[in-house]
């Protein structure tokens, strides 16, 4: 009688805790492996500490050191506010490109990475590099193309985006020191409907890992690369979208978008061994009411590919965030008027 | 021996009455803030996954074993469920907190205010108790057919 009941208890403790066991193993697969759309949220992975308001929304982050935040200027191209983490001392800095007139500049984007600053023109073009303490800007290698977007990488190169002249696609490419020759790589990104608009995206370079990435705005995927542009690994986001979608319009050879195109990954930032995305999409796990008052930010480990976690940057004043950058415990974001400085729990982000 | 019994009969139904109040009271607290419960559960690091059904599954469940409690007949095997069911909370609980990637915060009721540790031991006590009402109830089913 005895027996029988405890045989009767071991067989329900049995199939219960194998029936946990089985959903954990699962669970982590299908989240962390072949995610088909679901949000992981750590609780409490951001804290706020400062919040100043900069007046002029044509701003954008153009870099940061473990203390200090330089923000470029999109319509002062050489207009730098240089800001501490505690967003209490700020300093007004114009930057002189040497030899240039500043009429000539047509797309200027600056670029902090300490202890150097480059200016970029993809139109002139140009790329001219100076230190952070004199804030003047010397050339530093000839581009001999047009480039749409650039980033410095190891010392002496540059890794850029242009439009190949014959075929009209994005490409990538690499400028070097003035001795060795420019590279393309016609193949890197892959064309899925017209070539250009589809293969849109943003460029980041992870200097922990010396690793260029490229995150597409319209498809679930990111390149890493090395410095050399070979293929390191192919991430995928974990959205569904592995087509772009875009409709195009073809107006005696002009190419436009007929469409308000379908976007994915809205902005990038690395730090570490970490991709941060800013996806635009709600995933199926997920709450309507929290993500509209958000930007949600998905987690990937460079090293692997692998989905990590995701977590909430809350709107402030009813603006979405127009930029973000992390260092080591620091997430900068830029609201429309405001730049508010986060902590992020650095528990999450440790190995 | 009938003193004992009286006595074990007052035990079983006050561990009855202790489930159903608990299942009831579980339930309703899950189904009055459902909204809340299904994000709660979809920030599980294990049950994001399923958090969908698992949210109507879990107070159904403890529904349904509720009102088994309610009848002598079903009263085994509400008692067995329990204690599956109590041994799943418990297994979620100590996978949670040795094995994932990080604690989320607890569920809603009374036990939001529980640590994870006192939940833990609260539901050690509710398995013991299940257990100690099966046997008395097993007997009594052995001793009814003699």
């Amino acid at each position: 009688m005895k027996k029988k009941v405890i045989i009767k208890l071991g067989f329900c403790l049995m199939i219960s805790i194998g029936l946990v066991v089985v959903l954990f193993t699962f669970s982590n697969t299908i989240i962390h492996k072949r995610n088909d759309f679901l949000r992981v949220f750590p609780p409490h992975p951001i804290r706020k500490e400062n919040v100043l308001n900069i007046k002029f929304n044509s701003y954008y982050i153009a870099g940061l050191s473990q203390h200090r935040i330089y923000l470029g200027n999109g319509t002062a191209p050489l207009h730098v506010l240089d800001l501490n983490m505690s967003l209490q001392d700020s300093t007004h800095i114009t930057l002189k490109i040497e030899g240039i007139n500043q009429d000539t500049l047509a797309s200027t984007r600056i670029e902090v990475n300490p202890p150097y600053f480059y200016v970029f023109d993809g139109i002139v073009p140009l790329i001219y590099k100076g230190p952070l303490d004199t804030w003047i800007a010397t050339k530093y290698i000839t581009a001999p193309n047009h480039f749409t977007i650039a980033e410095p990488t190891v010392e002496k190169s540059i890794v850029f985006r242009a439009v190949n002249s014959s075929s009209k696609n994005n490409m990538l490419g690499t400028f070097h020191s003035d001795t060795l020759p420019t590279t393309f790589n016609t193949t890197l990104l892959e064309k899925q409907i017209d070539g250009f608009f589809c293969t849109d995206g943003q460029l980041d370079f992870n200097t922990s890992l010396n690793q260029i990435i490229y995150t597409y705005y319209y498809r679930n995927q990111f390149l890493v690369l090395n410095t050399d542009l070979t293929i390191k690994l192919k991430g995928k986001t974990i959205d569904t979208v592995s087509i772009a979608q875009l409709k195009i319009a073809n107006t005696n050879g002009i190419k436009t978008m007929a469409a308000p195109p379908l976007i994915v990954n809205k902005r990038s930032t690395t730090y570490g061994n970490w991709l941060f995305v800013q996806s635009n999409l709600l995933a199926k796990n997920e709450h309507r009411k929290l993500f509209d008052d958000a930007s949600v930010i998905d987690v990937y480990n460079l090293k692997n590919g692998h989905y990590k976690m995701s977590f909430y940057i809350p709107n402030f004043e009813n603006h979405r965030i127009k930029d973000f950058k992390i260092i080591q415990d620091k997430l900068v974001t830029l609201y429309e008027h405001h730049i508010v400085v986060y902590t992020i729990g650095q528990e999450y982000l440790n190995t | 021996m009938k003193i004992l019994n009286v006595h074990k009969t007052l035990l079983l139904e006050f561990i009855c009455f202790l489930y159903v109040l608990l299942f009831v009271y579980a339930a309703v607290s899950k189904l009055i803030d459902f909204n809340q419960f299904k994000i709660q559960l979809g920030q599980s690091p294990i049950l994001t996954a399923y958090s969908n059904w698992i949210a109507w599954g879990v107070p159904i469940a403890e529904l349904i074993i509720a009102f088994l409690f309610l009848c002598s007949r079903s009263m085994l095997l509400a008692f067995y469920f329990s204690f599956s069911l109590m041994t799943i909370f418990t297994t979620y609980i100590i996978l949670i907190l040795n094995f994932s990637d990080y604690i989320p915060c607890s569920c809603g009721g009374i036990l939001e205010t529980l640590s994870w540790n006192s939940h833990l031991t609260l539901n050690f006590i509710f398995i013991g108790l299940a257990v100690v009402g099966i046997f008395i109830l097993e007997y009594q089913i052995q001793y009814n057919k003699q």
